[in-house]
This record gives C-alpha cells, sequence and structure tokens, in this order.
C-alpha cells in the first residue's frame, strides 16, 4: 500500500468518525461532542490534502482526471466547505451532519475505483481546465454548503427543540440563499469558460453534448430558485426544500452523467475517449 | 391593440411565466440527452434507430433527434427571449428610480422623506445621539458616514443596474446565438499534404451552413504545407499536427500556423482546428496518347476497427478524362510493428486499385508510386504517390466574439447582482418647536442585510441604554 493510499484511508477513517459523531452529538444535543466532530472530520482534510499533494506531484496535474481522483476532490471541497460554513458561523458547524456523510460516501466511492492515473490529453492541456474545474468545485462546495444549511433549517423547523443554539431561522435561510447565490455565480463562470475552452479545443462553443446540457440544467435550476426567491419571495422551507433538492442534480451532472452517457466530454471522469 | 399589448407585457413579464419556460426548456433539455443528436452523431443516430424500433415513430414524431432546433424548443426559447426583455425593460425602469433615489438622498443638502422617527428625551445633544446611533447601526452591521447633523449609508448607485443588465445580456446572447444559427458555417474538410482547397461547400466532407452565410464575401483558400505526427510543445506530445495555411484568392499567404487541440489557427471570423488525419493517394489518369488527362486525390481514412488498410475510398472516373465511366476504389495497405497497425505512410507505399467498368469489366493492382494499371478504354491509371491528408475543422462564425462579450458582461453583471448591497440609509437629526428626534430614511432593496425594524429597534435600544446611563 502506497504512503498517499494509507492517507487517503487515514482520512476515510475521520471522515467517517466526523460523520458518526456528528449524528450522535445533533441527537443527543451534546455541544462538546458536535465540536469535536467538526475537529475530527477537519483533521481528515490533513491526510486527505497530502494525499491529493502526492497524486498531484505524481501525475503532473491537479485532481481532475479519473474518478478517483476527481470525486475524492469533491469530498474534500465539501469539507473545506464545512470548514467555511463553521468559521462564517460557529455555530452553523452542525450542518456537517448533512454534509460529512456525503464527503463520506464520496470518498468512499472513490476508494473503491480503480485508481491508475489518467494521462493528460492534448485537448485536456489547458489552463481553460484548471479555470473550469476549479469552479466546478467551487460551485459545487457553495452548493453543498447551502443544502447542509437548508437541510438543518428544515430539522429545525419540524423539531424546534433540536439545534437550538442555532442562530434564528431568518439567519440560516439568508446564509443558504447566500451559498446559492455565490454557487450560482461560479456554475456561470464554469459554465462561459468551458464554452470558451470548448471552442479553442474543438472549435464549438456548445454542442449540447451530455455534460453541457447537464450543466445548463443545473444552471436553470438554481436560477429558478433565485428567481423565485427575488421575485416571487419563496423564502423559509419552499426555499429550503428547493435547495436540497436543486443539489443532486448537481451531483449528477458532476459525477452522474460522465457515467451514465457515452459522451466525448466525460473523458475526464472515465479516461475513455467514446 | 394598447389593451393587448398591456395584456402580453402583463403575460411576458410575469416570474411564474419566466420560471415555467426556463424548467419547459430544462425538461426539453434532458429528452435531448435520452437519444442521440443527429447534429452531434448522425451514424449513432441511425444505430439507435435500428436498434428501437418500436420507439422510433414516438421518438421521430417529437423530433427528438433534433430537440434543440425543434419547434417546441424554439418557441420556449423565443418565449423566454421575450419574457427576458420584458423583464430587462421593468428592470431597468425600477433601476433607474433607485438610482435616482441613491443620487437624490447622497446629497449632502438632500432632506429625504423620513420612513420613522425616534424620539429623543429633552435636552438630548445632537451630536450624542447620533453618536448613539452610529454605535448601534454598527453593531447591526451598517457603517454609517457622518456628516454634521446626518449618519449616511449609501451602496454603489450603479449596482442597481446589475440586473436589469444582466437580463439584457441574456436577451442579448439568445439573439446572438440566433444569429449564429443563420450566419455560421461549420464543416470538416480533408486536406492532403502539399495542397489546398478552396473555402467553398464542395471542398468539405461534411458541411452546414446558415441561411445566411456566404461563401463568396470573403474568399479563401485552406492549404496544408506540412504534417507530423508527432510534434511535442512543453514536453507533450500534441499528436498528429499540420501546418496549415489560409490563403486569399490570389494566393497570397493571409497565415500560416500548425493546429493542434486548444492551438487552434484564427484568422478573421474564421477558427481551424485539427480533426483527424489519415492518408491521401494520389494518382493520374493517361490518355491511350500517353498525355496526363486528369489528375487527383483520394482520402484514406484508418478504418474504426483495424482492417490493415487506409480506406477503402470509391470514386467514379467520368466526363472528359475517360471514354466510359469506370468506378474505382483504392486503399492503402498499412505497416505492421508486431502486432499493432501503423497509422502512418509505410516506408515503401503501395496502393490497390480496383475498378468496375460498365458491361461488367473488372481489374485491379497494387501498384507503387510511378506504376501504371491499364483501364477498358485504354487509358491508364497512374498512382502518383502516397501522403498524409489533414481533416480540419473549419468553422467561420462572426459571432463568437460577440458571444464571449455578453457572456463576459452577464457575468460581471449577475456577480454584482446577487452580491452587491442596494440600499439606502440616512439618520439625521430633526428639530420642531415641540421636540427633537432621529428621523430615518431607509431605503432597503436587495441584499440589504438588515430589515428597517432590526434598525429602528437598534436606535431605539440605543438610545435608551444611553438616556439610563445618564439617569443613573
Amino acid at each position: 500500500m502506497t504512503t498517499e493510499i494509507m492517507l487517503m484511508w487515514a482520512s476515510v477513517t475521520l471522515y467517517t468518525i466526523g460523520a458518526i459523531t456528528f449524528v450522535f452529538g445533533a441527537v443527543f444535543k451534546l455541544e462538546k461532542v458536535v465540536w469535536a466532530a467538526l475537529w475530527i472530520s477537519l483533521a481528515g482534510l490533513v491526510p486527505h490534502g497530502i494525499a491529493i499533494g502526492i497524486r498531484w506531484a505524481q501525475t503532473g496535474h491537479a485532481p481532475y482526471l479519473g474518478f478517483y481522483e476527481v470525486v475524492s476532490s469533491y469530498a474534500f471541497a465539501a469539507v473545506v466547505a464545512l470548514g467555511i460554513i463553521a468559521w462564517i458561523r460557529p455555530q452553523m458547524r452542525v450542518a456537517g451532519i448533512a454534509i460529512m456523510p456525503i464527503a463520506v460516501l464520496m470518498i468512499g466511492g472513490a476508494m473503491l475505483a480503480p485508481k491508475s492515473p489518467l494521462e493528460l490529453t492534448p485537448t485536456l492541456a489547458s489552463y481553460w481546465l484548471t479555470i473550469h474545474v476549479t469552479f466546478a468545485k467551487l460551485s459545487y462546495s457553495s452548493f453543498i454548503a447551502a443544502f447542509a444549511i437548508a437541510l438543518v433549517y428544515l430539522l429545525r423547523e419540524r423539531r424546534p427543540e433540536v439545534l437550538a443554539k442555532l442562530p434564528a431561522q431568518s439567519v440560516l435561510d439568508d446564509l443558504a440563499f447566500r451559498f446559492v447565490a455565490v454557487g450560482f455565480i461560479f456554475l456561470s463562470v464554469m459554465i462561459v469558460a468551458g464554452a470558451i475552452w470548448a471552442n479553442e479545443a474543438w472549435g464549438r462553443y456548445w454542442a449540447w453534448d451530455p455534460i453541457e446540457t447537464w450543466s445548463l440544467i443545473s444552471w436553470i435550476v438554481y436560477a429558478a430558485y433565485l428567481h423565485t426567491r427575488l421575485t416571487l419571495g419563496w423564502k423559509g422551507s419552499k426555499a429550503a426544500w428547493f435547495a436540497v433538492i436543486a443539489l443532486p442534480v448537481m451531483v449528477f451532472t458532476l459525477i452522474g452523467v460522465p457515467i451514465a452517457y457515452n459522451s466525448i466530454h466525460g473523458a475526464y471522469l472515465t479516461g475513455v475517449k467514446q | 391593440v394598447r389593451d393587448f399589448g398591456k395584456k402580453a407585457e402583463r403575460f411576458l413579464g410575469s416570474p411564474r411565466l419566466a420560471i415555467g419556460l426556463m424548467i419547459y426548456l430544462g425538461v426539453v433539455a434532458y429528452l435531448g440527452t435520452l437519444v442521440p443528436q443527429g447534429s452531434l452523431d448522425a451514424p449513432k443516430v441511425a444505430e439507435w434507430v435500428a436498434a428501437h424500433p418500436a420507439s422510433t415513430g414516438v421518438v421521430r414524431f417529437f423530433g427528438l433527434h433534433s430537440v434543440y432546433t425543434a419547434w417546441y424548443f424554439l418557441l420556449g426559447a423565443a418565449l423566454l427571449a421575450a419574457s427576458t426583455a420584458v423583464c430587462a425593460w421593468r428592470r431597468t425602469s425600477v433601476a433607474l428610480r433607485r438610482f435616482r433615489v441613491l443620487r437624490s438622498v447622497a446629497r449632502a443638502d438632500a432632506v429625504p422623506r423620513p420612513d420613522f422617527s425616534v424620539r429623543l428625551a429633552d435636552g438630548t445633544d445632537a451630536s450624542a445621539a447620533l453618536d448613539s446611533a452610529t454605535a448601534a447601526l454598527d453593531h447591526i452591521g451598517l457603517k454609517l458616514k457622518r456628516r454634521e447633523d446626518r449618519l449616511a449609508l449609501t451602496s454603489w448607485p450603479y449596482s442597481v443596474f446589475a440586473s436589469s443588465v444582466f437580463h439584457w445580456s441574456l436577451l442579448l446572447l439568445i439573439i446572438a446565438l440566433f444569429a449564429g444559427a443563420l450566419v455560421r458555417s461549420e464543416g470538416l474538410m480533408g486536406v492532403p499534404l502539399g495542397e489546398s482547397r478552396p473555402n467553398v461547400p464542395a471542398s468539405y466532407g461534411v458541411v452546414s451552413a446558415g441561411p445566411w452565410h456566404s461563401w463568396t464575401s470573403v474568399k479563401r483558400v485552406v492549404g496544408v504545407e506540412d504534417f507530423k505526427l508527432v510534434y511535442v510543445v512543453g514536453d507533450m506530445d500534441r499528436g498528429p499536427t499540420p501546418l496549415v495555411v489560409i490563403k486569399d484568392d490570389t494566393g497570397k499567404v493571409l497565415i500560416r500556423q500548425v493546429v493542434y487541440p486548444n492551438y487552434p489557427l484564427r484568422h478573421g471570423s474564421v477558427i481551424v482546428h485539427p480533426n483527424e488525419y489519415g492518408l491521401a493517394a494520389s494518382f493520374a489518369l493517361i490518355g491511350s496518347d500517353g498525355a496526363e488527362r486528369a489528375r487527383s486525390t483520394e482520402v484514406l481514412d484508418f478504418a474504426k476497427k483495424e482492417t490493415g488498410f487506409a480506406g477503402p475510398s470509391a470514386f467514379a472516373l467520368t466526363g472528359a478524362s475517360t471514354a466510359e465511366n469506370v468506378e474505382v476504389r483504392v486503399r492503402v495497405p498499412l505497416e505492421r510493428q508486431g502486432r499493432m497497425v501503423k497509422h502512418s505512410v509505410p516506408a515503401s507505399p503501395t496502393a490497390q486499385f480496383a475498378f468496375t467498368a460498365p458491361g461488367g469489366k473488372e481489374g485491379s493492382a497494387t501498384l507503387q508510386p510511378g506504376q501504371s494499371m491499364p483501364l477498358p478504354d485504354g487509358s491508364q491509371l497512374r498512382l502518383l504517390g502516397v501522403t498524409y491528408y489533414a481533416r480540419l475543422s473549419v468553422v467561420d462564425d462572426p459571432t463568437v466574439p460577440v458571444i464571449y462579450f455578453v457572456l463576459v458582461v452577464g457575468l460581471i453583471a449577475v456577480s454584482v447582482a446577487l452580491l452587491a448591497r442596494q440600499r439606502v440609509v440616512v439618520v439625521y437629526f430633526a428639530e420642531a418647536a415641540d421636540a427633537r428626534s432621529l428621523d430615518v430614511t431607509a431605503r432597503l432593496w436587495r441584499n440589504a442585510g438588515v430589515t428597517s425594524t432590526e434598525i429602528r429597534t437598534a436606535i431605539e435600544d440605543s438610545l435608551a441604554e444611553r438616556e439610563e446611563e445618564q439617569g443613573a
């Protein structure tokens, strides 16, 4: 077993313990346990970050090629998003109850995938790749943060006695909206960068490839969220449900589509140019 | 007419319609991912039709193989464009009103109409009351600037235009995309090494052009002057790389550049990418008198399932060059390296020709460059050589820079619209004959971060606390 894989298993272990501890702390209203869960989860970032760094040095490219690299880096981004939430609003650290299980599922999925590195092809060798992928990860992190906050909002709406020490529901509602707004901007940058890059690499900025189409669908879903909020005044549980339902669309776009569809665009995840 | 116009404006400006149309277009776009699209891959459409005979009727009826150009998709997009236009217009009106408010309130001598007043205790000093209010508002995240007898906070005035600019950008984007479909041409052109092709539809193997595209307004010739199977840039092999040249119709070189993925050749609105490569067999038709009658080149692709040959390609010898119409097929045997077939020009290239003439006459021969085979009419087919050909993707779309510009403007606008605060808060000391108060004007439009009630409560609590302290 290589150092990288050992470090990855260490982070899987820490994330898993973090996820279990979050649930335990939230259910039994144990503040210190929730704090511990946060620190355990964030501690998992250390071996995970080093493992990504080792891989980066070995392959010569950032973690954006192949299921193992891509999905593992999304798990990393999810835990970073939790850290950002906890930093902005320390009481919101309990959002880990929603984020950590997703992170565990992702890193677990990555660990089960083939780990042989994919070669950077001439088509992928562009600075647009870095811009495109960076904003994909940023948008995903923002949306997963919004998802977690919205889930906490809905949970507390049903059982106000749970998570009583969190900020007011209106604050959670506003925070979820802000994460969606920022994520929407990142998603827009990702799509625009992708379109410009596609024109550079293939000579067309948009070809209705399944990944392009699903990116547009994700954009539409979040545009509809913002529209319902800003023009129809949807707030509270309606907006929270919207943020919760929207995330699977985004996750499917980033991870599911390259697997489900036979597309040249999916080579970054599957490594197969069909 | 005016009544109809108002109704149409109300209908198109409805946020529910806009949201409904977005979801509708999203659903239709999703349907387009379920079946292969003709615009992307016509052979896959044929394969899908053969594999799904039961669904073909429904799919054909709804035009699902070309869903993104189907009437119901274009109608939805047109309605969304109209809705966006109305929305952008309305938002511009609102933005102008807000802009005027921001500018007028920002003036030092302005006395805006107060939204509420907080009464001060008798004898309260103006400066002390404003100090209290400053501290209270700072506590809830509002940093007001002091100007003599007033406190003011005004957001960047131009931020109020962001939402309208974003919606105008979206509208312009839809229009530019539509215009692009009308004027754009794109296709795949096979150009053998050392040859050139005029940029006309006949030079393309696959081509599509919008109804407003002009092939004659700018006359260009596309040529390939060099071809390298391995082309290393920055420690990376960029793959088969042609040196492409674009000339005008007088033969003057306009631009010359190697092209590989992410490094296309640009000239005006034309952009050239490498798409694929193959071999090309050039040959001449020699008459019975020994004179050369015609010369041509056939491009030969490497088969997807390995056959050991490049090609075959079929062509017809017709017209003045031959006495009889003859169907000819040509292919080039490839070299092997172990079990692998090399996709390159063999060290000693040959080409296999086979012909079918009227009356069932047939013949075949394997030729080396310079060798000939006889045809039924007494003429001869002579192989001149075997070389590479580059299949180039040639796109001519003058709307691309416009689309990029609109996308960038839209991105900036949506970022400002979603993140920038749109608010103005003014607190000033007012003194009437019988009372003193802090009058507050608060216009909290978007991303305000606070409510009017929070502002009022903060000021009232702060003043009450101060009075208590003074009383004590």
